[in-house]
């Protein structure tokens, strides 16, 4: 330390001013969480059952996975709780907000996809999953849908159906069929969020109210050729990153959402996240709360309930858990 | 006139021409003329802005093994997606249009081996009013390759380098 006699006269207790140690470090398949609070839950209570959703990506192949090329950050002037939502439930907007970038890049035809403000052609063909503690999936279920926004998918499908039968070794028939390639939507509570298909890992750091920095990565399956990561690093930038064709429509709606929330005659109302409310349900073979289908605001219900239960509890003793529909291999 | 006299003509001349090609460019840009923008692209052009992250000076770091990854990496099909989307009446944060000026400067041009293609360094500060009273500016310099086509000089080859390593604005739906 330098001066350390002259300037302070020897009088600093250094050991009372060091760095402040990260209370819990603890990582799942290769994330690393760290917690400055050492009565928070440990990683893998805090996770609960959105583990099984997880594993379809970080734990389908053997190799695992990695985040490639470099962080893509953004300033967006939004109250961080609005990216959250709008890609914890996200089948909603698609059809209208992002209009023209599907117009522009969409090669695969289906159904799942269609839906939007004015198509209901294939409302029911997925789910959104909560009640696990604030996290979040929402799921396609025709294992291929990820890869529905690439210019070309073929070798991306090429490689699903190669590899399709070791995931059924590792994952079992349900999550290796229906969710492996599908396009997912996975939020872990309250600022990460991944989606495997279009392959972005993002995470939401508030800078103060109405400010948010969005990084992004594009991830990959460390089993996968070279050149399908190559092409899932450039495919990941040109629909999500800074210059995305997807993300450039989602930056202004967030902002403004924000913005028009400030005045005080809109902060008198109450939000309005009733679509789908009472029709979701169990559904043999998944864990959590489902509700059918990609649009709907169930998710978004649970996102905003978790929130309430956290910033009203005292403590970590009045934080409810729960894990709704637990599959009976996982109690 | 002597040969001499004429090959410094010519390249005046050619000079003249490029910065002309550059504060066309920008000019297109701003008022949306995005077709003939394009127009003035070469057919192989390449066009790119690289993710950059700030490192400390002694960070020795091995490059990652897929490379940076690239804002923009396009061909000149590419910048027709993007032009089709922004032209497709979608675009909803376009909608009212922004007011957008560009200004070019630092100009360098450095004749290469190639008789017919120049060299091109520019910085480009691009100015944006967007919503009520939100104003953004992004700055970054570009080293282009001209190529001279048929008495036209055509963008052949963009690099671009964005000098925020945060992006300040909601969007890039810009051309550089
Ligand atoms: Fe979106």
């Amino acid at each position: 330390m330098p001066l350390e006699k002259e300037a302070y006269f020897g009088e600093i207790d250094r050991s009372k001013h060091g760095l402040v140690p990260v209370a819990q470090v603890q990582s799942y398949k290769g994330l690393i969480f760290g917690n400055f609070d050492p009565d928070a839950p440990s990683l893998v209570d805090y996770l609960g059952d959105v583990k099984w959703y997880l594993d379809v990506w970080l734990d389908a192949m053997p190799g695992g996975t990695s985040l490639v090329g470099e962080t893509q950050k953004i300033d967006f002037p939004t109250n961080w709780k609005f990216p959250v939502e709008n890609v914890c439930g996200d089948g909603y907007h698609l059809g209208w907000a992002h209009h023209a970038a599907m117009q522009a890049v969409q090669t695969m035809d289906l159904a799942g996809l269609r839906a939007g403000n004015a198509d209901a052609s294939g409302l029911d063909m997925g789910m959104s999953v909560a009640g696990l503690n604030g996290h979040m999936v929402l799921a396609a279920l025709d294992g291929q849908s990820g890869y529905a926004f690439y210019p070309n998918p073929k070798p991306f499908v090429d490689y699903l159906e190669a590899n399709r039968s070791k995931v059924v070794e590792r994952l079992g028939a349900v999550r290796a069929q229906k969710l492996w390639g599908s396009q997912l939507n996975i939020t872990i509570f309250p600022n990460l969020q991944l989606l495997p298909g279009l392959n972005w890992f993002r995470v939401y750091h508030p800078k103060g109210p109405g400010k948010v920095e969005q990084w992004t990565w594009a991830m990959t399956e460390n089993d996968m050729p070279n050149d399908i990561k190559g092409m899932i690093l450039d495919n990941q930038c040109l629909t999500f990153g800074p210059a995305g064709l997807f993300d450039n429509d989602d930056g202004d709606n967030l902002a403004a959402c924000t913005e028009q929330s400030r005045g005080w005659r809109t902060a008198q109302m109450d939000l309005y996240t009733h679509m789908a409310l009472g029709h979701s349900a169990r559904r043999e073979g998944f864990p959590g709360d489902i509700a059918t289908g990609l649009v709907s605001e169930h998710n978004q219900r649970y996102f905003y309930r978790r929130w309430q239960e956290l910033t009203g509890a005292a403590s970590w003793k009045d934080v409810p858990s729960y894990n709704l529909n637990r599959l009976a291999s996982e109690g | 006139m002597g040969i001499q006299e004429n090959h410094e003509l010519q390249h005046l001349l050619d000079l003249r021409a490029l910065e002309d090609a550059l504060y066309r460019e920008a000019r297109l840009l701003d008022e949306e003329r995005f077709t003939d923008w394009l127009d003035q692209t070469a057919e192989d052009i390449i066009y790119r802005m690289a993710l950059t992250s700030r490192r400390f000076r002694k960070d020795r770091a091995p490059p990652l093994v897929l490379g940076s990854g690239y804002i923009f990496n396009d061909t000149r099909d590419r910048l027709a997606l993007r032009i089709k989307r922004l032209q497709s009446g979608y675009v909803w944060a376009e909608d009212p249009p922004n007011f957008v000026r560009r200004v070019v400067s630092n100009v360098e041009i450095v004749p290469t081996s190639v008789a017919a293609e120049m060299q091109v360094y520019s910085v480009i500060s691009i100015h944006r009013s967007r919503i009520d009273s939100q104003a953004r500016s992004l700055i970054a310099g570009r080293e282009d390759c001209w190529r001279k086509v048929e008495h036209r000089w055509l963008l052949a080859r963009r690099e671009i380098r964005l000098d925020h390593s945060t992006v300040p604005d909601t969007n890039l739906n810009v051309f550089f």
